[in-house]
């Protein structure tokens, strides 16, 4: 959860890309990571097995924008997609402040779209955390392929969210749409933390 | 809202007094167990306060990495069926390092040389996580929330609203 400082005027807060295996995470950070000043941002940590699949995280720290004068810095984990990473995946959820729901636009991958959407709840819950108390972005990945599935069926896949969520699409590879989420996330957590905590950030 | 979810943890909010005490035990702690470095880092990874050389003066990742793998390994204890978990340490050429819980929450690492023992340097995290649970505890409460506070799913539908035009980050 959130942490501020009032000796070194700063607050952190711990954004998670959790979601589909296959659809992305690590590619959301890597573009991140190669489009922020390097004075910005961390060294992307890669855990990954030898095949470039994210064994335990991915992570990279980013500095933004002074909120009354409190600088802001965002870790950004992502965490391992395949069902039997179930336990480091609840441990990389612990305490995060706000989710990105990678999930594939690939129409095959639909199925795994869900059962990956069930499996978050669950680890949620393991962890004591209500969904509706944490902002998420569902971001859908891969809309560049030429088969991806229309908007409107996505949406209908993730409808019995209540209250809806915020959807960005994306093509992270090529970078379009990465920072489009990472800013929706940005605004839904700080904006959170602002309603829920009268010391910060009045200057919002 | 179902009382089986409470969130685990809350936003912490550390003034400036307990920064300056959570530093002071910390300087002491190398001192007592002739440590190059420690640093008090919570859960999510966040250096909270640190002491003794820049070992950790980086953007963040090192903290990141060993509350990852603190957090593995006492799992993998679980499993394993073991519930006690006093920390791990590692031993290496030159350079050693001690992760130990000091609650729930907050681990404390510390990096020390072939000129100390762990056994010294576990004796002491002992001492110094107590004294640093005590500091914690002794801070002042957290600020209210707001009496007005919004319901989260009008954040989710009205984050623009909320916060004008404001981008955290822009690409090169």
């Amino acid at each position: 959860m959130a942490i501020l400082n009032d000796e070194s005027r700063e607050i952190t807060f711990k954004l998670v890309y959790t979601g589909t295996p296959m659809a992305g995470k690590t590619s959301n950070l890597a573009w991140i990571h190669q489009r922020l000043d390097s004075s910005a941002r961390s060294d992307l940590i890669t855990l990954a097995t030898m095949s470039d699949r994210t064994l335990f995280f991915d992570f990279l720290a980013v500095e933004s924008v002074l909120i009354n004068g409190y600088r802001s810095r965002f870790q950004l984990y992502t965490v391992p997609g395949q069902a039997n990473y179930n336990a480091t995946r609840q441990i990389v959820l612990r305490g995060a402040d706000g989710l990105v729901f990678v999930a594939d636009s690939d129409p095959r991958r639909a199925p795994d779209n869900l059962a990956a959407w069930h499996a978050l709840h669950q680890h949620l819950a393991a962890n004591r955390t209500h969904p509706d108390s944490l902002p998420i972005v569902l971001q859908y990945n891969k809309r560049d392929l030429p088969d991806a599935l229309p908007r409107a069926a996505m949406d209908q896949s993730f409808r019995s969210s209540a209250p809806p969520l915020t959807v960005t699409e994306a093509s992270a590879t090529s970078g379009t749409g990465v920072f489009n989420t990472l800013n929706s996330l940005a605004r839904l957590v700080v904006s959170r933390f602002h309603s829920l905590h009268s010391r910060v950030p009045a200057a919002l | 809202m179902d009382p089986f979810f409470s969130a685990p943890s809350s936003p912490l909010f550390m003034d400036r007094e307990t920064a300056a005490a959570l530093r002071q035990i910390l300087v002491a702690h190398c001192h007592d167990a002739d440590a190059t470095c420690a640093a008090l880092i919570e859960e999510s990874g966040t250096v909270c306060a640190q002491a003794g050389d820049d070992s950790l003066n980086d953007h963040g990742e090192t903290a990141a990495l060993a509350a990852g793998a603190y957090h593995a390994v006492r799992e993998t204890a679980r499993r394993l069926g073991e519930s006690a978990f006093e920390g791990l340490s590692h031993e290496g050429r030159h350079k050693h390092f001690h992760l130990g819980p000091v609650d729930s929450r907050f681990l404390l690492l510390t990096v020390f040389s072939n000129d100390t023992r762990l056994a010294l340097v576990r004796a002491c995290s002992t001492r110094s996580a107590a004294r640093l649970r005590d500091c914690l505890a002794a801070q002042p409460p957290p600020p209210p929330p707001r009496a007005t506070a919004s319901p989260l799913a009008r954040h989710r539908l009205n984050a623009e609203e909320v916060l004008g035009t404001t981008d955290f980050f822009r690409e090169r």
